[in-house]
């Protein structure tokens, strides 16, 4: 035998855990039978429930977006304060980000583009690729093209 | 001889945000309503000032919440979705039961006080709180306690009056009371198994509705 409870509140603290016990345990066809009968709709209650855990989950969802958001954005910052001399126009820079991936195959990959071909980036992207190459050292390596003629 | 080591079996892997957006779809009106049963038996535990009048829906919602940032971590080949929720449910009633056992006289903001608490250059610490005035116990929460006291008072004496009459119930629910378990009270009332099953489920349904028609009437 337990110990004896100390007062009421102590008393119903233990028959509602017991109760709690029985709603984890107790057959799912039995508990939805006591809610019908007890004048309540489980379709109902199902979709508060799910409501519930849906909304957490999109709220979650939106916070990650949002981190993940300002990160980018830190980094583009980042990239665009730095002093870095890239061709004047959108086309020399495509041709100097082309010619480095002729010198270097292997940063293709790395860079390009997770779903996308070359000819598929915006001027943008070419330069923040060119802008991150430059970080690296890599386009100290690789003279633009007119350079090299 | 010296035994071999068994090699270590590597860690269960946490779920997936997929993992768990699918466990939430795949739930059934059975789940459903056992989750939320649970979280309404788990606040009416607590008690409105420990649950400091959080719903049983903020209950579900702050484990969802706590199982999607990582804070609790569902692997999915150790546990069903569900037994889990559960757990993080009964588990986070506790923790809010205890804090408020720790600082009964004390809002919410306590919890957070150590960890926005600052060290200056002399070692001192400063909380952010000292500016506010002490927490004596305000009339009002005085107030929130009796009525609190009061209200599981009658809570429990509905129950039993409920089953005064029914012998066996009676039993059941003295033997709970008294920190028995199942089969204790089987064993020393001489209640067979299927007896006994009815019996709590008559208890649950009858006690779980007063609950909820408690809830309802306090929101009003």
């Amino acid at each position: 035998m337990g110990k004896k409870a100390n007062n009421e509140s102590e008393r119903l603290g233990r028959i509602l855990d017991r109760i709690a016990d029985d709603i984890a345990t107790a057959p799912g066809s039995e508990l939805l039978d006591d809610a019908r009968q007890d004048g309540r709709d489980p379709v109902q209650t199902a979709a508060k429930v799910k409501g519930l855990l849906r909304r957490a989950l999109k709220n979650h969802q939106r916070g990650l977006m949002k981190k993940s958001q300002e990160g980018y954005e830190r980094e583009v910052a980042a990239i665009r304060s730095r002093p870095i001399e890239l061709p004047q126009t959108p086309q020399r820079r495509r041709e100097l980000l082309s010619a480095v991936f002729s010198r270097k195959p292997q940063l293709q990959a790395a860079f390009t583009f997770q779903n996308r071909g070359f000819s598929e980036l915006t001027d943008e992207d070419v330069e923040n690729h060119l802008r991150k190459l430059a970080l690296l050292g890599i386009l100290d390596e690789v003279k633009p093209p007119e350079e090299n003629e | 001889m010296a035994q071999e080591k068994a090699p270590e079996a590597p860690p269960a892997r946490v779920a997936t945000g997929l993992e768990i957006s699918q466990a939430i779809e795949e739930l059934t009106e059975e789940d459903s309503e056992r989750l939320e049963q649970t979280a309404i038996n788990r606040i009416c535990r607590i008690g409105r000032l420990a649950a400091h009048n959080r719903t049983h829906e903020d209950l579900i919602q702050e484990a969802m919440c706590r199982i999607l940032d990582g804070t609790r971590q569902w692997r999915p080949e150790n546990v069903k979705f569900v037994p889990f929720l559960l757990g993080v449910i009964w588990s986070i009633s506790s923790e809010w039961a205890s804090h408020h056992e720790r600082n009964p006289d004390s809002p919410e903001y306590a919890a957070i006080e150590s960890q926005i608490t600052k060290v200056d250059d002399e070692g001192n610490s400063h909380s952010p709180f000292e500016a506010i005035a002490s927490t004596q116990p305000d009339v009002e929460d005085e107030i929130v306690r009796a009525e609190l006291e009061s209200e599981q008072k009658a809570l429990l004496q509905q129950i039993e009056a409920h089953f005064s009459k029914d012998e066996n119930a009676s039993y059941v629910l003295m033997g709970w009371s008294d920190g028995m378990d199942g089969p204790a009270i089987r064993e020393l009332f001489g209640l067979d198994e299927t007896a006994y099953r009815t019996i709590v489920r008559r208890i649950r349904r009858y006690s779980q509705k007063i609950i909820r028609k408690g809830d309802g009437q306090k929101s009003k």
